[in-house]
């Protein structure tokens, strides 16, 4: 166990390396020039070369690489190329929007989908699974940031119950940041409360074939008993996994939900950055983003570990 | 099989799945008579065939160009002359939302081929022959690669190689290629243990053509439901990064860049946000009530 999640830690500086460097040499073949796209289709050849210049853009790939690379080491990830921030500081105030916007998100995801996921698969082929089932079907096909216009378009500005968007403050106004998260929150679980339920009503439903749960059942064990210990437990371990996946999955979303609902959380930063050609910013969310994709998956498995020890091994 | 979203796409362990039957070797006929007995996949299929060939011949059909702009008539509703009504420039409704409809079909398809070729032969490769470092080190690889979200992914490349559809499919296509290197791996390690490979062996039979005649055979049909989902999330995926700005650049009609401008003017006309996510829907709908009923055929539980 333990030698396993120093093996998966000490991938991580790795995957960061290989990824940085790809975006480097990426940029190097680009046929786009960042120092054009920053001053604009009207630039002069001359204020291009001198922003290249100061950019760096003129050095090699492996120069440009090499002196990202000593910054890293002194725990900078540069400055915008759009505004001259420091990315760390750009990061740090887009992190807590994120944080509040997907957490609640997977925490919402968790608590809707797999209760209702055991139970449907507890009475497969019941009046609840069908209809959940058909339910998830459909919820699976919206796009996510399509549901969040539609819902600003009926709560917010038809029925005008809950605000489309605003500013998220985080920390300042506590009663007014919840009201805002509801929505972008709603439509970012949405896909996800489908998708898992979808897997752990399909291994609910394996594991109920299982013989111990005929057993228990056929010795009289009452039916809530059964859900709620024997099933749940070994019916979860999927669902963890996944929910360990559903967090990278939910902040790569939260990139197209945050501009629908005017947040300013790192998914917004970094389209912004990539409309501007605003490498050091984009790469400093790239790296972010994986780093804690790792470790929630991380953190996913030693979970599944101690549901079902046995299980995990494989 | 469950595949979702943007990217990280859950596969629950091979070894969880039914084991890999002769589902390949079977008739093909029968594979038909038991998809038919779907009567949900079939329905989907036909009105996806529909959609689709709408979409693509919709240059035959008699609507007005999807960028012809005609100020007299912006922002009508529904009307004859206008099945679908028009947009802030009077440009018909449906023609652009059939237009854009062709453009998220070959950028699915773009995304989902790129995964294929990346995912695929390296499964197969190190699933059926892989020593332990490689297969090591290539799962390693793949792990790693996971842990980016395509839209994150997608982001990157545009932010360096500029603002381009192709571009930001491509990205999509490889945060989507290690689902087909597991799938593919495992399915070729479940093949590889087999005595009639040993024996194909013993015979001298070349690697490649093992693969080729015993290894695809049970390798495409789980790949078949996992590429008809990664075709749907490459719709999805499209219309997301148009929408940011990332993907198709206006005034092409994508169904993505349709929403955006869309957004703007929710309030007045709701219609133009409603339309263009329907067709996403009913696209994406349509393909994986398709991929479900294949993973039930290949899986081997015949029809519900």
């Amino acid at each position: 166990m333990l030698s396993m999640v120093g093996r998966r830690i000490a991938l991580l500086p790795l995957l960061l390396l290989v990824v940085s460097f790809a975006v480097f040499a990426l940029t190097s073949v680009s046929p786009t020039d960042p120092a054009a796209v920053i001053l604009g289709p009207g630039a002069t050849p001359a204020s291009v070369r001198a922003l290249r210049q100061q950019l760096g853009l003129d050095q090699t790939l492996l120069h440009q690489y090499g002196t990202w690379l000593g910054q890293l080491f002194h725990g900078s990830l540069g400055r915008s190329w759009y505004g001259g921030v420091p990315v760390v500081t750009k990061i740090a105030e887009g992190i807590p929007i994120t944080a509040a916007l997907v957490l609640s998100a997977l925490v919402l995801t968790a608590l809707v989908a797999i209760p209702s996921g055991l139970y449907a698969g507890m009475r497969a082929g019941g009046r609840f699974d069908r209809l959940a089932s058909a339910v998830a079907g459909v919820g699976l096909s919206m796009p996510e940031f399509w549901v969040g216009l539609l819902l600003i378009l009926i709560l917010s500005q038809k029925l005008h119950v809950l605000p489309g968007s605003g500013p998220l403050t985080i920390t300042a106004n506590v009663p007014s940041d919840a009201q805002h998260l509801v929505l972008p929150v709603v439509a970012l679980s949405l896909p996800q409360i489908c998708s898992l339920y979808r897997l752990t009503r399909a291994s609910a439903i394996s594991v109920a074939r299982q013989d111990y749960i005929r057993t228990a059942r056929a010795g009289g064990l009452p039916e809530r008993t059964l859900l709620w210990t024997r099933l749940a437990k070994n019916a979860l371990v999927p669902a963890v996994t996944l929910l360990g996946l559903q967090l990278g999955r939910l902040i790569g979303i939260a990139a197209v939900i945050e501009p629908v609902f005017g947040m300013q959380g790192i998914g917004s930063i970094a389209v912004q950055a990539a409309i501007d050609s605003d490498i050091p910013t984009v790469l400093g969310v790239v790296l972010v983003t994986a780093s804690i994709v790792m470790v929630a998956n991380l953190l996913a498995d030693v979970a599944c570990h101690y549901l079902a020890p046995k299980a995990g091994q494989s | 099989m469950i595949a979702d979203g943007f990217g990280v796409t859950a596969v629950p362990s091979p070894s969880a799945g039914a084991p890999i039957d002769d589902a390949g070797q079977a008739g093909q006929a029968g594979a038909w008579r038991s998809f038919a007995r779907h009567r949900g996949a079939l329905v989907a299929l036909v009105v996806l065939v529909l959609a689709v060939l709408a979409s693509l011949l919709s240059p035959l059909l008699p609507l007005p160009a999807p960028d012809s702009v005609n100020l007299q008539v912006p922002l009508r509703g529904p009307s004859w002359g206008h099945l679908l009504g028009t947009d802030q420039l009077g440009r018909d409704e449906l023609a652009r939302i059939l237009a854009a409809t062709r453009i998220s079909l070959w950028a699915a398809l773009l995304a989902t081929v790129t995964g294929v070729i990346i995912g695929v032969p390296l499964g197969l490769l190190t699933g059926f022959r892989g020593g332990r470092i490689m297969d090591a080190v290539v799962s390693r690889a793949f792990d790693c690669l996971q842990s980016i979200p395509a839209l994150i992914l997608a982001i990157a490349f545009v932010a360096a190689l500029g603002r381009q559809l192709t571009f930001a499919m491509i990205a999509v296509g490889i945060a989507f290629s290690p689902t087909f290197y597991r799938v593919s791996r495992a399915a070729a390690a479940t093949v590889a243990g087999e005595s009639y490979i040993e024996a194909s062996r013993s015979m001298g039979q070349r690697t490649a053509k093992m693969v080729i005649t015993h290894v695809f055979g049970n390798v495409a049909a789980p790949l078949i439901a996992l590429t008809s989902t990664t075709f749907a999330f490459g719709i999805l995926a499209e219309a997301a990064l148009s929408y940011l700005g990332l993907g198709v650049q206006p005034p092409q009609a994508s169904l993505g860049t349709m929403l955006s401008t869309a957004a703007d003017l929710l309030n007045s006309s709701p219609q133009l946000t409603i339309e263009p996510g329907l067709m996403i829907m009913l696209l994406v709908l349509c393909i994986s009530v398709i991929a479900d009923a294949l993973g039930d055929i290949t899986s081997g539980q015949g029809a519900p």
